[in-house]
């Protein structure tokens, strides 16, 4: 169970984040905003990247920043996909399962390039994949070994539409027996596929609730009023 | 072994960038050609005491370890930040949540040999240089194993204190290649230079010196120009077999190889916490380096040119005057020490950017495209290099002027201004970056030997 209580994240003089609280035990939750939002903060805060000024950020009841650093706890993708090194998306996936002490490296990194349509390009170079190849690398790494909770920080932009649909169809099937947090701009397959959505504006929570609770022109509105 | 298959990556990355790999290996092969000129060649030799030294395989190999080894933590950390993209690096340690002394494991197994590898380079580059030595005893294959057995001997211990600076700081700072920079050279020079290297014999003189060279009086090994060695006899050393039938030679060795470890053993303590995810500060509020930004801003390109060259870099700057002013406080050659500061200083400005033209290809990344055409670029970097070689001078400049010596000035505001200018000029040519950084390590090595001192008068 994630539980967010009374979050606040202040950047110098900028109150990013002010009062935000919610609960999330298992399922695919959409992380929706404008520019500013919010939304990589949270996520850097509930992947225990970030302390927060003010309140808590805990999964089971351990701070986020200790329970990332536990075995097959958290995966973590960023934002940033600064991956130009010469080794394939293989070895790259083979040594963060090494680097994490995951067994059986070869299924678990087969396992996710299959589930993510990867298969293909495991024996890319990182440096010779486009923008979108390195943003699925990056999903790819965090989906490693099935981690209790997986934090996302936009990760399907640069990604083409179908595979799109294909990352939001396993992280619907992953939210099955693991906790997801994503960050996403893509609202309506947010909308048509999340198990609930939260609205951010201004470092506020506006809305958490099921997509049916949500229109399109009010997520629409909200989000131009960032 | 997660550590193993990091330092296995790295080494692949490596592999993989056969340009910047050649340019390393043009440096470490260069390296053997300096420190060790052909004995048999009328232009240059090395030098005991400042005369000529005859050469045996014990002797080759003593000065090319040693010589490793005395530079073996700025060689090695160049090598690996060439070789390896440390930001992109940094990216996947963050992402792999992996404890951090596994990291520093397979960073210091990485660098270690990475370190083996340049000393194989320079000991090949030696070879090359003086192999007629190995067969003048008849047997030249006795004489590879005792010059090998000789470098390889000496430069483990090198390798060791490369790995260990290069694992503990590229962990924190490879995102910040000024800092990155800085913090080597103080770790070069402070720790292990003047700390650590007279305690345990890094240099191995202490061990070798009295065995090889007779009449020893503080080792003075310097790599002396010919016509200035006219009147000096010829210095005969000691004939001696490999290290390992040297009486005191395992245990010598077994101390070096001891050092390595100790060097391990730090690195895995000092790892520190775990490296989190790549998170970019957010800065609010008034700062320095804004209001750095708005006052170059109306100065146009001028303005934008002059903060990309100062704004780390003058910590860099002020990390070398200090190491500067520290030896020179410390020594009875004062002058030298300021000399040798402003020399690595040379280096070391245009160091970062070395760094990624290798991986570039040339220094033509520093003359980015402009509307203005590459001639306003030019000429700034070239007025920023110059005033920031300056700097770097002053206190040679002052000590110089103190004493009145206009003739030494002189020699200093040529390489001011011509180091620079190089630097420009090779900035159009593809594989420029390599050319200087050749050109730098000779100059380097000049001055390094005493061979190059200030003019007097």
């Amino acid at each position: 169970m994630l539980t967010i209580d009374h979050l606040g994240r202040r950047e110098g003089r900028l109150q990013i984040l002010d009062d935000v609280s919610f609960t999330w035990p298992k399922g695919l939750l959409a992380v929706i905003g404008g520019n500013g939002s919010g939304k990589t903060t949270l996520l850097r805060v509930v992947a225990g990247a970030k302390a927060p000024n003010a309140g808590k950020a805990e999964w089971n009841g351990v701070s986020t920043a200790r329970a990332a650093r536990r075995k097959g706890v958290m995966g973590y993708g960023p934002q940033e996909r600064n991956l130009d090194l010469a080794i394939t998306l293989r070895e790259f996936l083979t040594l963060c399962c090494d680097l994490r002490g995951l067994s059986g490296r070869g299924q678990k990194v087969a396992a996710v390039a299959d589930e993510l349509g990867l298969s293909k390009q495991l024996d890319e170079r990182l440096a010779n994949l486009s923008g979108g190849g390195r943003r699925k690398a990056m999903t790819a790494q965090a989906m490693l070994g099935d981690p209790e909770l997986i934090v996302l920080d936009e990760p399907t932009s640069e990604v083409d539409y179908a595979a799109s649909r294909r990352f939001w169809a396993a992280f619907k099937t992953r939210g099955e027996t693991a906790a997801l947090i994503v960050a996403t701009h893509d609202v309506e397959l947010a909308l048509s596929v999340a198990d609930a959505l939260l609205l951010l504006r201004r470092g506020q929570p506006l809305k958490l609730g099921q997509p049916t609770d949500f229109t399109l022109e009010e997520l629409s509105a909200a989000i131009a009023d960032y | 072994m997660g550590a193993f298959t990091l330092s296995r990556l790295i080494w692949l990355e490596a592999s993989r960038r056969p340009r910047a790999l050649f340019a390393t290996i043009m440096l470490a092969l260069s390296a053997g050609f300096l420190i060790l000129p052909d004995p048999g060649a009328g232009y240059a030799t090395l030098t005991f005491h400042g005369a000529p030294l005859v050469y045996t395989p014990a002797v080759m190999g003593f000065i090319t370890g040693g010589e490793f080894t005395a530079f073996s933590g700025a060689l090695g950390v160049l090598a690996m930040t060439v070789v390896a993209p440390m930001a992109a690096w940094r990216v996947v340690y963050g992402v792999a949540n992996a404890p951090a002394w596994r990291i520093a494991l397979g960073g210091w197994i990485a660098a270690f040999g990475v370190g083996m590898f340049l000393l194989t380079a320079i000991f090949l580059g030696a070879l090359v240089r003086a192999w007629s030595v190995l067969a003048a005893g008849g047997d030249p294959l006795s004489g590879l194993m005792i010059f090998a057995s000789w470098a390889y001997g000496m430069g483990v211990a090198g390798a060791g204190i490369s790995a260990t600076i290069y694992a503990i700081l590229s962990m924190r700072l490879s995102t910040k290649p000024g800092w990155f920079m800085a913090a080597t050279f103080v770790a070069w020079m402070f720790i292990v230079s003047s700390s650590i290297s007279p305690s345990v014999d890094l240099s191995g003189q202490y061990f070798a010196g009295p065995l090889l060279f007779p009449n020893m009086h503080g080792l003075i090994l310097g790599m002396g120009i010919e016509a200035g060695l006219a009147h000096h006899a010829a210095v005969v050393t000691r004939t001696l077999g490999d290290l390992f039938t040297t009486p005191g030679g395992a245990a010598f060795f077994g101390r070096r190889v001891t050092i390595a470890g100790i060097g391990l053993a730090a690195t895995l303590l000092l790892s520190g916490p775990r490296l989190l995810p790549l998170v970019p500060r957010v800065r609010t509020g008034w700062s320095v380096s804004k209001l750095g930004a708005a006052i170059s801003a109306g100065f146009g390109l001028t303005g934008v040119i002059f903060r990309q060259l100062w704004s780390k870099r003058f910590l860099i700057l002020a990390a070398l005057i200090g190491a500067v002013v520290f030896e020179a406080l410390h020594t009875n050659d004062r002058v030298g020490a300021m000399a040798l500061g402003f020399a690595w200083g040379l280096v070391m400005l245009r160091w970062p950017d070395l760094c990624e033209a290798f991986e570039q290809g040339a220094l033509r990344t520093l003359i980015a495209p402009s509307v203005l055409g590459p001639w306003p670029i030019r000429v700034n970097l070239y007025l920023q290099i110059t005033l920031q070689a300056a700097v770097l001078a002053l206190p040679l400049i002052l000590a110089f002027a103190a004493a009145g010596r206009t003739n030494a000035l002189a020699w200093l505001a040529i390489q001011i201004t011509a180091a620079p200018l190089l630097c420009v000029a090779l900035a159009r040519l593809r594989g420029g970056a390599t050319i200087f950084a050749l050109l730098s390590m000779m100059w380097w090595y000049l001055l390094v030997s005493g061979n190059l001192p200030p003019p007097a008068g």
